[in-house]
């Protein structure tokens, strides 16, 4: 039996058909796409440029090695063109008040200076430019401009501008043939009106730099995973060429060092971030394919391959791909002035020995942890969050879904460290939970 | 006026007179009372540490009952005296038991220990108490393109959850209080790595490598010189750069902070021991600039 929009049992009211989704990463994209496809409206509200989250960035995914965007972007414009979905990207939501069937929420829509209705993504703008600033989407490794499109398959399609680094030569304006472009363009609030909410918020990688003795930010040849994605992506900086940044050399030999920022009582993650050993391993592969001759070695604390197919791909990377898994926890990471080569120091528990290794690049293997936007929404809808500040559902068991509110549900990495298959799972388990809610008024 | 009761170890009194003369002198200068800490015993740490862990909360413990009995708070100068005596601190505050069989053996002394005191490093007194700002201001003479490596220790800063001194993986404190008086505080590989003191009693020669490890990194860097605050850490390094094999020239003086402090304050280089250094730091001194304050 379903009931109509609006409520049977009359406590609960709803005047909203309309779900809101806070997130346009890949759990909250499957979330939108589930939900409009029931019927419903959906609002997909993104803080960035374009919707796509952490997934857009990453080279390619374990364990099957498949290009990251190939999988993701024709499901970017699957949601881009869906009649029930809009995309509210380069916004925030400020405030909500209300109960489930009708909640109310203040988006801030920042300017980003371009009439989205009339820009049709050409670029004209963009090669005119003369201002160039590191790029946030390539980790501030590469350069971007001005005006720009944080990856050629932003979606929506079209540019943002960066007020911050505009010198308003206006040259863009001349340029742009559709008159798309306005740099008085201001803020705006817009009103929504909704029944139910998904909190998508995603993760935030752990800030390498709290370990000074692994020389992140001092050392120019450690990097982290989502620096070394870009790298080796072939629309990153440098086209897919892995090199180093301090002399743009080839590595020869490289080392990952895991569990940086999981599984440390003394940095606040005492939890295991779950993707680190396998995206880890899948770099650890993607240097060999790359250059087959790297020497690469895996500084390990245990390797968790719980997915299907993980175990078989670690040893996959062992036996066929050469890849050499030392277990230990890395003590630290000295450069050796003269090449800037890194030195590592670790002892290897399974052999009781002590190591000095000398690397020519080190990539550091963060952990997860929930992004800082999270905490405002949880205050905003008054829900719990952990000790580690992801949001708590009602019961892990039954309802892994739903948050201690009313008509608010939970996808993704906000509710704990995910891979892309399981948060495509929570998007669309959250959606048929939300749907429920939006039929029955919240009464269910 | 904030008032501490000046514990010194064993080892300040005897092996490095310096460190204790110079840190009155300038602790006085910045406004801070030391009085002298009668009746206290060795901390323990380490040597009875090893040998007995209980032997060693029970001296710690009656320490601070003294030091309770009169009502002041405890400054340590020396990186194993504080590390102990905030260890010391640490399980009689947690541990009922402990602090039981503890209070039984002071009894007979009259001593209770309460928990009722604090215990704090040089290096917290200098950040905490006086506050950089202050630090700056009292200079009247300032040092100048000297370029300085501070070395930390191992027990000022270890285990922070205990110690809370500083971040041990990125301490700074002495680093801002060099820049305060005018010198250049430069980084340097393994900076937060042991002096190898400690291992001396066990393996000499391991001891040695560690330290020559340290002196080669800060000269690496073109240090002029070694700023320390903990005693063993000064004794080590200044003693391990002097030997047959050693050339005179290439030694990086050891300089203990509060003598460092101390001349950029325009106290005299007898009041500070300056002569009691077995590197001379005349190079460090000689970049002084007379006359000129803040």
């Amino acid at each position: 039996m379903i009931a109509k929009p609006g409520g049977r049992k009359g406590s609960i009211s709803t005047s909203s058909d309309t779900a809101l989704v806070i997130g346009g990463g890949v759990a909250g994209m499957q979330a939108a796409l589930d939900i409009a496809d029931q019927g419903f409206k959906v609002y997909l509200v993104e803080t960035t440029p374009s919707i796509g989250g952490k997934m857009a960035m990453l080279d390619k995914t374990f364990p099957t090695l498949d290009c990251s965007a190939c999988i993701l972007t024709p499901r970017l414009s699957e949601v881009s063109h869906h009649p029930n979905i809009t995309i509210l990207s380069y916004s925030n939501v400020e405030k909500i008040t209300g109960r489930v069937g009708n909640f109310r929420v203040r988006v801030l829509r920042r300017a980003r200076c371009v009439h989205e209705e009339r820009c049709s993504g050409c670029g004209n703008c963009i090669d005119v430019c003369p201002v160039e600033v590191p790029n946030e989407f390539d980790q501030m490794i590469g350069f971007r401009k001005a005006i720009y499109m944080p990856f050629p398959q932003a979606t929506p399609n079209v540019c943002t501008v960066d007020m911050g680094s505009c010198i308003q030569c206006d040259r863009c304006i001349r340029v742009c043939e559709r008159d798309a472009i306005d740099l008085n363009m201001k803020d705006k609030i817009l009103r929504l009106s909704v029944g139910v909410i998904v909190v998508a918020t995603g993760y935030r990688l752990f800030d390498v730099s709290a370990y000074p003795r692994l020389g992140y930010g001092k050392y120019m040849n450690v990097i982290h995973a989502l620096e070394y994605e870009r790298l080796i992506n072939a629309a990153g900086p440098t086209q897919g060429h892995l090199i180093r940044l301090s002399d743009a050399k080839v590595p020869q030999n490289i080392g990952f060092i895991q569990c940086v920022g999981a599984r440390d009582v003394s940095k606040g993650v005492p939890y295991c971030s779950r993707v680190c050993c396998m995206y880890g391993i899948k770099n650890a592969v993607m240097a060999k394919e790359h250059n087959p001759n790297t020497e690469v070695t895996i500084y390990y604390a245990d390797i968790r391959a719980f997915g299907k197919g993980y175990e078989e791909f670690y040893h996959m990377a062992e036996t066929r791909f050469g890849v050499n898994f030392v277990r230990g926890r890395v003590g630290r990471v000295l450069e050796n002035p003269e090449n800037c080569n890194l030195i590592v120091s670790v002892e290897d528990i399974a052999h009781h020995e002590l190591l000095e290794v000398e690397h020519d690049l080190v990539v550091l293997s963060p952990g997860l942890q929930p992004p800082r936007s999270l905490e405002h929404i949880a205050h905003q809808l008054h829900f719990e969050v952990d000790d580690e500040g992801y949001v708590e559902v009602q019961n892990t068991f039954l309802n892994p879904v739903d948050t201690t509110i009313p008509g608010v549900f939970v996808c993704g990495c906000a509710e704990g460290p995910k891979d892309i298959p399981d948060s495509v799972s929570t998007g669309s388990a959250v959606a048929m939970r939300a749907a429920i809610a939006l039929l029955h008024g919240g009464a269910k | 006026m904030r008032e501490y009761l000046l514990y010194l170890g064993c080892t300040t009194p005897v092996r490095l007179p310096s460190y204790e003369a110079a840190t009155k002198a300038v602790l006085s200068k910045l406004g801070i009372r030391l009085l002298d800490f009668k009746d206290v015993t060795c901390c323990g740490a380490q040597y009875i540490e090893s040998i007995s862990p209980r032997a060693h909360i029970g001296l710690g413990g009656r320490i601070l009952a003294l030091a309770e009995s009169q009502g002041k708070d405890v400054l340590a100068i020396c990186g194993a005296c504080s590390g102990s005596l905030k260890h010391s601190k640490h399980i009689l505050d947690k541990d009922k038991g402990m602090r039981r069989e503890v209070n039984s053996m002071l009894r007979e002394e009259g001593l209770k220990y309460t928990g009722n005191v604090q215990v704090k490093h040089l290096l917290q007194v200098l950040r905490d108490d006086i506050g950089y700002e202050h630090i700056r201001k009292a200079v009247t003479r300032r040092y100048s393109g000297v370029r300085l490596a501070a070395h930390y220790g191992c027990h000022v800063t270890r285990p922070y959850d205990i110690v809370k001194v500083d971040d041990p993986e990125n301490p700074r404190v002495i680093d801002e209080i060099i820049e305060c008086i005018g010198a250049t505080a430069v980084d340097y590989p393994d900076k937060t790595r042991c002096c190898g003191g400690p291992l001396l009693a066990m393996d000499e020669e391991l001891a040695a490598l560690i330290g020559a490890d340290k002196i080669k990194n800060v000269r690496g860097v073109g240090a002029e010189g070694i700023v320390t605050a903990c005693v063993f850490c000064d004794i080590h390094l200044s003693q391990i750069q002097i030997g047959d094999d050693e050339v005179p020239e290439s030694r990086v003086p050891i300089i203990t902070l509060p003598q460092l402090m101390g001349l950029a304050y325009g106290i005299d280089k007898e009041s500070l021991g300056i002569n009691l250094n077995r590197i001379s730091p005349e190079g460090i001194l000689g970049t002084l600039q007379e006359g000129v304050g803040q």
